[in-house]
């Protein structure tokens, strides 16, 4: 019995005559999903639960055997076996899911950086001088992490449980290895390239690793069915985006000896974790770098995580050698493709069948980092949204800008007529604090949908226009978010 | 779900496969649960049989992606809401059309004395009178027996948001049925 229930209203309630489906109502079903249920699709949908599949998938190791969903789940252990820990790790994988996809072709043109500085420059936007810091980012940044993990009992974390060491490349490549030698994560955004190693988990040991080599991961981030290291969570875009737009919820500090964006506030609880999960985060992210310094989650007085970094160290060089992870011998290593490959504005443009929509205003200082289109190929389209309730469908382009640390995402897939497209950034458990919007399109109707500054996801405004689903996300003010998805205009080739 | 039995893991691993007949046996398993609260949400059938194609199509779809944080139950109540929500939002539904379905929810099984008919009719108008998120509160912890935290998963609001929906849906429903009850 449920002490919250009223038995007796409960009881009249359960009462009231529900009616039967109409006649037809199981043979439609079954005719509606053996429609979505042709094997290519199903690769795909895999593909997007993070439970990759090497069906349909294009493995990169010729050793690697195919896995099965369960193989594939139980081999990748839980860094951080709380559910709490699981947000900030799902926070990077729902974002991904955003852009997932599986595509075919590759290469940034400098003609297309170029022409988008020019179209930022006819149309400059104002910049916070607070952002102004991010400009030069540092060719490389380098951090020692100690962090804790308060999941283990309700008493709270005691001491510290693990070390790691980080590095973050300009471009967006990065190490994250643990002291322990226990993990090790590396991507390398010139081969679009994500290697996870670990010697934890189910059938896993130093001697055989399990492998997770994701190939098509694009540049930039966020990136579905791939771990993010925690220092690089989307909850410095918030702060960072807080910070750009003098918002009085962001001070300065120093952590490490470095300037940093101070953020202490709530942030919205995941309901999955239930009333223990962490409701309120204290967050300081270095200036140059755009990187977590420090953060802490707590509810209450209980903190749930916390790490912390020491350490520091800025390169001028970026070590590129750094950044690429080979399996060792005896590694299971499980293929994760997710499928995009950069190409250019005009090749996008000439492929794809609905119009590339791109800004022609990006706040000032934005260049386009890189295009990340997707080919025609619906074996690995995959859903999003809470649940992952919005259909599959293809192809998805994703955009980035990048100005020092800072960077923004632009993401297009097809609407497909299906009425009713929820946030595709939206995360299972979050109820963000969103707001409708309906932006305005020169030639193609309105932009209908919502706009999120809220943390622990990052800030971003989505909307259906015609037969486009956009998303416009990253470290940006609402006001730029909606001014950004304001100026899309069609791409034309050449 | 904190009650009422679960699918067997393996049906659940075999739709999760793709499985087509697996993933039917599965609502099938769930079906007048999540039917009782659309239809209580939407008042009318041929909307709850609408907007329930559509949830367990998207369930089809994402259930490779469920990382059983939640029970499945507590998962699929959460799609059907959220597609009566967008139903709502979409239709532009008022109040008054859904009391429209509560006749239809009064109707008893059978042959029952009259006053039970009549506190049935007062209490299924008095629930489609009632804003959707605290009927969709009432339904889910009073006529579902989920607790508060279980509810707020499903409805993606706080517990204590639920507590104050559930406060405010009661004391109107407790009127109705009181009424009902007396004559």
């Amino acid at each position: 019995m449920n002490p919250e229930r009223d038995e007796r209203l409960g009881a009249a309630l359960s009462d009231l005559a529900v009616p039967d489906h109409g006649p037809d109502f199981w043979s439609r079903l079954d005719e509606r999903i053996a429609a979505v249920a042709d094997p290519a699709t199903l690769a795909g949908r895999a593909a997007a639960g993070g439970h990759a599949t090497a069906a349909g998938g294009h493995a990169t190791d010729p050793g690697a055997a195919p896995v099965s969903l369960d193989e594939r789940r139980d081999r990748r252990p839980r860094r951080r076996p709380s559910r709490s820990g699981r947000s900030l790790l799902a926070a990077a994988a729902a974002v991904a899911v955003v852009v997932g996809a599986a595509g075919a072709v590759t290469v940034v043109r400098r003609s297309d950086r170029g022409s988008q500085v020019n179209a930022a420059g006819r149309s400059p936007g104002t910049t916070a001088p607070a952002a102004d810091a991010t400009a030069a980012a540092p060719a490389e940044f380098s951090a020692t992490y100690d962090g804790i993990d308060g999941s283990a009992g309700p008493a709270g974390p005691a001491g510290c449980c693990d070390r790691y060491r980080l590095t973050v490349a300009r471009d967006g490549s990065y190490r994250w290895t643990s002291s322990d030698g226990g993990d090790d994560m590396a991507f390398d955004a010139t081969t679009s390239r994500h290697v996870e190693i670990v010697t934890r988990g189910v059938g896993a040991s130093p001697q055989h690793p399990n492998a997770f080599v994701a190939t098509g991961v694009p540049v930039g981030g966020p990136f579905q069915g791939v771990t993010n290291p925690d220092p690089l969570s989307p909850i410095r875009d918030f702060v960072m985006a807080l910070a750009r737009a003098h918002d009085p919820r962001i001070t300065t500090t120093t952590v490490a000896g470095r300037p940093a964006w101070h953020y202490d506030g709530p942030i919205v609880q995941d309901r999955l974790g239930g009333d223990r999960a962490p409701n309120h985060a204290v967050a300081d992210v270095d200036q140059a770098s755009g990187v977590l310094l420090q953060l802490t989650r707590r509810v209450g007085d209980q903190v749930v995580t916390r790490f912390t970094a020491s350490a520091v160290t800025i390169g001028d060089q970026v070590d590129r050698s750094r950044y690429r992870l080979t399996p060792p011998p005896g590694s299971k290593t499980t293929p994760v493709p997710i499928g995009f490959v950069p190409t250019t504005l005009d090749e996008a443009a000439a492929h794809l069948p609905y119009d590339l929509l791109v800004p022609t205003w990006v706040p000032d200082g934005f260049t386009l980092d890189s295009v990340n289109s997707v080919a025609v190929n619906r074996d690995q389209a995959v859903p999003t949204g809470p649940e992952g309730v919005n259909a599959p469908t293809t192809p998805v382009v994703n955009m980035t800008w990048r100005r020092g640390a800072q960077t923004f995402a632009v993401s297009l897939r097809p609407s497909e007529g299906h009425p009713d497209w929820n946030d595709p950034l939206g995360r299972e458990g979050l109820s963000l604090d969103a707001q409708t919007v309906r932006v305005p399109l020169d030639g193609r109707p309105p932009l209908d949908g919502q706009v999120a500054v809220d943390p622990p996801v990052e800030p971003h405004v989505w909307g259906v226009t015609g037969d486009l689903v956009v998303t416009v996300s990253g470290d940006l003010p609402r006001a730029d978010l909606e001014r950004v998805a304001g100026s899309l205009r069609p791409h034309r080739a050449g | 779900m904190v009650r009422r039995d679960e699918v067997a893991p393996e049906v659940l691993e075999r739709a999760r496969r793709g499985d087509e007949r697996a993933f039917t046996d599965l609502v099938r398993h769930y079906d007048h649960r999540l039917r009782a609260l659309a239809f209580r949400l939407l008042g009318d059938r041929a909307a709850m049989d609408d907007v329930l194609q559509d949830a367990y199509v998207k369930a089809f779809r994402a259930l490779p992606a469920f990382r059983e944080e939640a029970g499945l139950g507590t998962w699929l109540y959460r799609i059907t809401y959220r597609a009566c929500v967008d139903h709502h939002r979409r239709e532009g539904r008022h109040v008054s059309e859904a009391a429209a379905g509560a006749d239809l929810a009064a109707r008893g099984a059978g042959a029952e004395p009259a006053a039970t008919a009549v506190a049935r009719a007062d209490l299924a108008r008095a629930l489609a009178a009632l804003p959707v998120d605290q009927r969709a509160a009432v339904l889910l912890v009073d006529a579902e027996g989920l607790d508060y935290d279980t509810a707020a998963d499903v409805l993606g609001v706080a517990a204590g948001t639920v507590a104050s929906r559930l406060s405010r849906a009661r004391a109107a429903l407790r009127v109705a049925l009181s009424e009902g009850e007396s004559r």
